[in-house]
């Protein structure tokens, strides 16, 4: 028994001395002894790679007032031939060593984007460990200058931008642009991936996600239209708060969709697919005060939906041989063997393929003056 | 023979059921040989009838002498094959440890990147999990029901917030690309039945309804399996491809409301279980070397034995050409069918004739 008792005590004491040399204590990084990176930028010109981090300040932060907020954020940049010599620029520039886990969006300049963009998801993914959920942008101007843009005195800030390329996309709906998504679309060869784009204005010093970038394989191959943008958030399944407008006779009417969901289908016919995609949508109508009951009003509404998915369906199927609607996989779950029996040529299926596509919405009048009811659907 | 501790029946499930908690989260898509993970519920279907029948033998030698773990019947039905027998059930318990704790390290190695020393981790796991064995099978069995109860409540809480993520188009059809998915698949699930060679040692510490608890264990194990690889490719999609630790990345993933990053929830499922999976199998080479060598020998050869897993799960990760062997699904489906089924069966069929 006193054995038992000794051994006990030599065990509890053993552990507790090797929980001692663990290291996680007594070798501990402080927060205020590493970077820690909110946004990250990538640009690469012919011989370098020019990383812009945007981090947090923690000297400032502990000694500033809820009013200094802004500079409580600062921006760096390096530039060096491969991109983990630019980390360790940063790092050696600060002395700090980069904390990625609390980083939220991973922007890369346009021109960059044209010539890859796997190499530097993967270098960010796989070695420093950047969560899956990392917002990815293409922006329009260089990631450095997003990033290093103070507009009214304030520095934009990756939590903005990541605000603002979300608006009316929670959840499923609209297209997710993060790394996990991108990841998975870049590991489909029947699968086109798409990303935000980012529109910075440089005099307002004001960023904008109204289109969306296009890739073939990983390298950015165009960028849709505003309206191809529209159809393809109607396509993709859930929608909300896209707005637009229609002329009616001389008025312009503006709508925007509160609720919309598509489905799509597919039914083979002889070597030829035929995708049927059907919209639909609530909405709710501006600027109709002055008109009467037209009834015309829904079918033009409806046409226009449909229009702009048909633009979208141009855009990527049949210009660029983009699949960003996973129509692949619905020729492969309607039919698998014409799947099989295509599977080298599926572009071109697509690209011939017949898109009929219909939208029904119910539109819900609103206004002070309306002689409508905005209780009329 | 006389039993020393005592457990319930659903005791023994709950430790049934962890282990294959914990040896199930390692699931990766390169050591399964597989690029598609929903063909595995196909293969979780199969492997689960395979299980049923590892478990035949098992429990019919059970049945004869429920006082007698499948070391006992060893040494008693056969004399030098017999000895054979023990070691090879030895070496299995220490190799299903040394299995699960170099995944551990690689996952801890590769995905957490800790800056703790890792060979200070696993003598610490080791150490707890060597000191569990020697308090006995009872006190293994309470931690484990209630970490088991913890580990439930996580898992539950990860694919209920995992649910809305699904996408119907992230499932391929089944069997779409052939059958070779899903034999892989299958050989791999059925290798990985660690718990069947273990229920056959611990089974004897246990009273209550043995054969309800072997199939609600087998049947449970199973169940939850295709649940979660079912949740897992409908959230994560082709993403899975470069994951090595897809239940890692779909735990990171999972979010809801102001309940995100639930990575650590995998973690800490990962750490807890691993201690008691590790003192289970402690415990079942324990009982080995006892039977082998008597009581004063085996608490050296025990000691031996914790080394030798210290050293292999820090060593296996770093050299390929014994990885690989290691890793390989055939050679431990070979392994595991030969613990599992072919030694009871021919203790069984010796048995049978030494009764007529």
């Amino acid at each position: 028994m006193r054995k038992m008792i000794t051994i006990k005590k030599i065990v509890i004491l053993l552990e507790l001395v090797l929980v001692g040399f663990l290291c996680g204590c007594t070798q501990v990084a402080g927060l205020d002894e590493q970077l820690i990176v909110y946004g990250i930028g990538v640009d690469k010109t012919e011989n370098a790679y020019e990383l812009t981090v945007q981090a947090l300040n923690t000297q400032t932060t502990s000694e500033s007032s809820s009013q200094e907020e802004g500079k409580s954020i600062i921006n760096m940049s390096a530039a060096a031939p491969t991109l983990i010599e630019a980390v360790n620029k940063i790092e050696n520039q600060t002395g700090k060593k980069i904390l990625y886990s609390h980083a939220i969006v991973l922007i890369i300049g346009q021109e960059t984007a044209k010539s890859g963009i796997k190499e530097i998801i993967k270098f960010f993914s796989t070695n420093h460990k950047l969560r899956p959920t990392v917002e990815v942008l293409i922006s329009s101007a260089a990631a450095k200058d997003v990033f290093a843009s103070e507009g009214d005195g304030d520095i934009i800030n990756a939590e903005d931008i990541v605000s603002i390329s979300k608006i009316g996309k929670e959840g499923n709906d609209g297209i997710n642009s993060n790394i996990r998504y991108l990841l998975s679309d870049l590991e489909n060869p029947q699968k086109a991936a798409k990303v935000w784009l980012l529109e910075y204005n440089k005099d307002e010093g004001k960023v904008a996600c109204p289109q969306i970038a296009l890739f073939k394989s990983d390298k950015l191959t165009d960028v849709l239209s505003e309206e191809a943008t529209k159809g393809v958030l109607l396509l993709y399944k859930k929608a909300k708060n896209i707005a637009d407008s229609i002329n009616v006779g001389d008025a312009q009417l503006y709508y925007e969709l509160s609720k919309a969901k598509s489905k799509t289908s597919v039914s083979v016919d002889g070597s030829k697919p035929v995708f049927n995609v059907s919209l639909c949508a609530d909405l709710e109508l501006y600027n109709a005060d002055n008109l009467a009951a037209n009834s015309e009003i829904k079918p033009i509404i409806e046409s226009r939906l449909a229009e702009l998915m048909q633009k979208a369906i141009d855009s990527c199927i049949k210009k660029n041989s983009c699949d960003i609607f996973n129509f692949y996989r619905h020729i492969m779950n309607a039919n698998a063997g014409f799947f099989k029996e295509n599977l080298a040529n599926l572009e071109e299926v697509l690209k011939a393929a017949d898109y009929e596509i219909s939208a029904q919405a119910k539109i819900r009048y609103m206004g002070a003056n309306q002689k409508i009811s905005s209780l009329v659907y | 023979m006389e039993r020393k501790d005592i457990i319930t029946a659903p005791q023994l499930f709950s430790l049934l059921f962890l282990v294959n908690i914990i040896i199930g989260i390692t699931y990766n898509l390169p050591m399964a040989q597989s690029s598609n993970m929903w063909d595995h519920a196909i293969s979780a279907a199969i492997a689960l009838l395979i299980n049923v029948v590892y478990l035949l033998p098992v429990y019919k030698l059970y049945k004869i002498n429920p006082t007698m773990s499948i070391a006992d019947n060893c040494a008693v039905n056969f004399k030098k094959l017999g000895t054979v027998f023990l070691i090879i059930y030895g070496v299995y318990y220490l190799f299903a440890c040394c299995y699960t704790l170099s995944l551990f390290n690689i996952f801890v190695r590769d995905v957490v990147n800790p800056d703790i020393s890792l060979f200070m981790l696993t003598l610490c796991v080791i150490l707890a999990a060597s000191y569990a064995t020697c308090k006995g099978i009872e006190g293994i069995a309470r931690a484990c029901t209630i970490i088991l109860f913890i580990i439930c409540a996580s898992i539950a809480f990860i694919v209920f917030t995992l649910i809305p993520q699904i996408d119907a188009m992230n499932f391929p059809p089944l069997l779409f690309e052939g059958l070779t998915d899903t034999l892989n698949g299958t050989v791999y699930l059925a290798s990985l039945s660690f718990y069947v060679p273990l229920a056959a040692i611990i089974m004897p510490f246990a009273k209550g309804n043995i054969k309800k608890t072997l199939i609600a264990s087998t049947v449970s194990i199973y169940t939850l399996f295709v649940l979660v690889i079912a949740v897992v490719t409908g959230a994560l999609g082709d993403y899975l491809k470069t994951q090595n630790f897809p239940i890692y990345t779909a735990a990171s993933v999972a979010g809801i409301g102001v309940f995100k990053r639930m990575d650590a929830i995998y973690l800490g499922i990962f750490t807890s279980g691993l201690f008691i999976t590790v003192s289970l199998f402690l415990f079942a080479f324990f009982s080995v070397m006892k039977r082998l060598f008597g009581e004063g020998k085996s608490k050296i050869i025990i000691f031996l034995g914790d080394a030798l897993v210290l050293i292999l799960s820090l060593i296996l990760p770093m050299f390929k050409e014994v990885s690989y062997f290691f890793y390989d699904i055939k050679f431990i489906f070979m392994f595991t069918m030969a613990t599992a089924f072919v030694i009871p069966m021919v203790i069984l069929i010796k048995h049978k004739m030494q009764i007529k």
